[in-house]
């Protein structure tokens, strides 16, 4: 029995140890954003001779946000002989296929892949549409987003970078006001972008390409063998790719697109869980071998693993928890008269609730959204929430990894209404 | 519409900062915070546990209840020693029937996610005690001393870190050191009143009901939620500096 408790208290010093890392890596992030040296973009530098596009927009049921996105790329000021949109119809069961056929009559750069065979999902239907594709940058939209009339401009610039493989923007919710879920998503997109994002980028070290509002180089993309069909999370499997083959990654926070953010609970347990089970899947695939390539440096194979465990650490807190328990019951909380002491309640108590919130108050700070920063105090009971969603996320992950499960793609419910505005 | 003024873009605006004037800061405020901690915690203590000693003194006569000093750091703490109640069959099933139809509650009926979570996680912990009275009633091995110590060794600890993280997040912030100092001082004063005044209702609890609810009290109403204030009085701080600081681009830097 002694030993069952001995080994306890190991793992929960371990986790404490864990979070304070965690903790530190917040704090450096979030100093360095507000007051380091920033490491710009390309957006101003002027050159005539543009990348060809191939701008990529999957679609599931997308009837309501269907006819936004693509009005708005047709509306976009790249040169027209240099871009070709290719919505990808992806299974729809509603009237997403007949929106897209409308626009490809009118406007002949629109050529849509409608797809009703084989597997489901968005790395499945990119995998298709990149090899019909001939630009020599794709970029992907999700279907709910609203980019902006120079928005491709700013993303393509990025290539004549030759060390840049992939580039990402920054996601801004358009629709904050819509309820205190949508405020509190906005708080964490906000973090996320202004400060973990820009920071990871002025410190030379993983910057993430999303998935979304984000581009990369088509032909080296071919040369990885296209997206892995039964990964969620094909935007951090791109990420890695690319840094193990030696390309960089770039952040910029002045490209912003719009998305609509997640209107309910439900929906949005759904995202941590499908996110936590992609990422997981992506370090169980990718940390061994990103630790061993030769063309990623030191703390960037830091940051690296940091970033690859992150969906592990709320999996790692929950049982931390049951194991206090047990050792409660066990009247082994004397453990609490030494060091551990500190370390635990510092560990739970900022990792859990100060970290990241002082991460979302600069942010906020920042932006100027004066009024969401006093939303902060409420995100206490989204701690829980994120800890439990992800902590499923995980352990699906890791069933995948021993049985050999064959991936479900869940697409994110819209709340749209068709006429373009939010719910 | 011609623009009078045109502020920085969020993307590249920044603060300026001294790193000295933070360490200088950081390191003066601090001493004067434990100090303060350490040099009033053994009194609090000692006075929580008198108040509680009298107050429950029509229950249990002066022969049951003592004080129990024991050395913690820098001082010592004072821990009542009075009879608790073990909770009877009767409370245990009510506790077990009510976990559970609480978390049935929950999971049916359309509340917020976030807050059904809370529920099923307090109603989880219940009915592990529930669980651990029922058959381990004799191997419990907590009393009322023992509570108090492990939950005020665990509330100072935390009074001594409010200060640390305070600092740590505010003192960055373009605003005066005075109002960043009273924000600190603020939080870390509310710290102790909210520990106080939880530790005395978390033993009445305890005295007057029963010990099934210590691991609730302890896990869901303990440490858990003593940084909620402290999150609070530091996002209304920040909020007041954005509005103050928003537009004024003296503040402000372009960042290249």
């Amino acid at each position: 029995m002694e030993l069952v408790v001995l080994i306890l208290k190991i793992y929960l010093i371990f986790t404490a140890i864990i979070m304070i890392v965690y903790f530190i890596r917040h704090f450096i992030f979030t100093l360095n954003r507000l007051t380091g040296k920033q490491r710009i973009y390309y957006q101003d530098i002027l050159d005539s001779e543009l990348p060809t596009l191939s701008v990529f927009v999957p679609m599931h049921n997308e009837e309501k946000v269907a006819s936004d996105i693509l009005n708005r790329l047709i509306a976009a000021d790249y040169p027209r002989d240099k871009l070709e949109v290719f919505p990808i119809n992806d299974h729809s069961k509603d009237k997403t296929k007949k929106i897209i056929n409308e626009f490809a009559k009118q406007h002949p750069f629109i050529k849509p892949l409608h797809r009703g065979k084989g597997k489901r999902g968005k790395p499945a239907g990119l995998n298709e549409a990149m090899k019909i594709a001939t630009g020599e940058i794709a970029i992907v939209f999700d279907a709910d987003y609203l980019p902006p009339k120079g928005i491709l401009r700013d993303m393509a610039i990025a290539f004549k970078d030759p060390e840049v493989g992939a580039m990402m923007g920054r996601v801004i919710p358009i629709n904050t006001p819509k309820n205190m879920l949508t405020r509190l998503l906005d708080l964490e997109r906000s973090a996320g972008y202004q400060i973990d994002q820009q920071a990871r980028y002025n410190l030379k070290l993983i910057p993430q390409y999303g998935g979304t509002v984000g581009a990369f180089r088509r032909d080296q993309f071919l040369t990885f063998g296209g997206f892995d069909k039964n990964i969620l999370a094909e935007d951090t499997e791109l990420t890695f790719n690319f840094f193990i083959k030696g390309w960089k990654v770039v952040y910029a926070s002045r490209v912003e697109c719009y998305e609509e953010a997640p209107e309910d609970w439900n929906t949005r347990a759904r995202q941590i869980k499908r996110w936590a089970r992609g990422h997981t899947q992506v370090m169980f695939r990718y940390l061994w071998p990103m630790l061993r390539s030769p063309h990623i440096t030191t703390w960037e194979k830091i940051d690296g693993v940091l970033l690859l465990s992150i969906y592990a650490v709320p999996f790692l807190i929950a049982l931390g928890i049951a194991i206090s328990l047990i050792l409660f019951f066990l009247g082994e909380m004397q453990i609490f008269e030494s060091l551990f002491l500190f370390l635990l309640v510092i560990a739970y108590n900022t990792f859990g609730n100060i970290a990241p919130f002082n991460q979302l108050g600069i942010a906020a700070l920042i932006d100027g959204s004066t009024h969401r920063i006093r939303l902060l105090p409420l995100l206490f009971f989204v701690f829980l929430f994120n800890l439990w969603s992800s902590s499923v996320g995980f352990v699906n992950a890791v069933f995948d990894l021993l049985f050999k499960r064959e991936i479900r793609w869940q697409k994110t419910e819209r709340f749209r209404d068709a006429t373009g505005g939010s719910g | 519409m011609r623009k009078s003024q045109i502020y920085y873009h969020r993307a590249h605006r920044q603060i300026s900062f001294s790193w000295k004037s933070l360490f200088v800061e950081f390191f003066l405020f601090i001493p004067f915070c434990w100090s303060l901690i350490l040099y009033t915690y053994p009194p609090i203590t000692r006075l929580a546990s008198q108040f509680l000693i009298e107050w429950n003194a029509p229950l249990h006569p002066a022969s049951t209840s003592s004080l129990t000093e024991k050395a913690f750091v820098f001082g010592s703490i004072t821990t009542p020693q009075m009879p608790g109640r073990y909770p009877a069959p009767q409370l245990t099933f009510a506790v077990f029937i009510l976990s559970v139809l609480l978390i049935f509650m929950a999971t049916k009926i359309r509340i917020p996610k976030p807050i059904a979570i809370w529920v099923i996680f307090v109603c989880l912990v219940n009915l592990v005690s529930v669980l651990f009275f029922t058959f381990l009633p004799a191997f419990f091995p907590y009393t009322i001393q023992h509570f108090s110590e492990l939950f005020m060794k665990t509330e100072i600890t935390i009074w001594l870190f409010v200060p640390v993280i305070m600092e740590a997040s505010l003192l960055p912030l373009p605003s005066s050191k005075i109002t960043k100092f009273m924000a600190i001082l603020f939080s870390l004063l509310y710290a102790v009143a909210f520990g106080v005044v939880r530790y005395v209702l978390f033993v009445q609890i305890l005295v007057r009901f029963s010990y099934i609810f210590m691991a609730v009290l302890f896990f869901c109403f303990g440490p858990f939620i003593d940084f909620i204030v402290v999150v609070g009085v530091y996002s209304f701080y920040v909020s007041l500096v954005s509005k103050k600081i928003n537009q004024d681009l003296r503040v402000w830097n372009w960042s290249y």
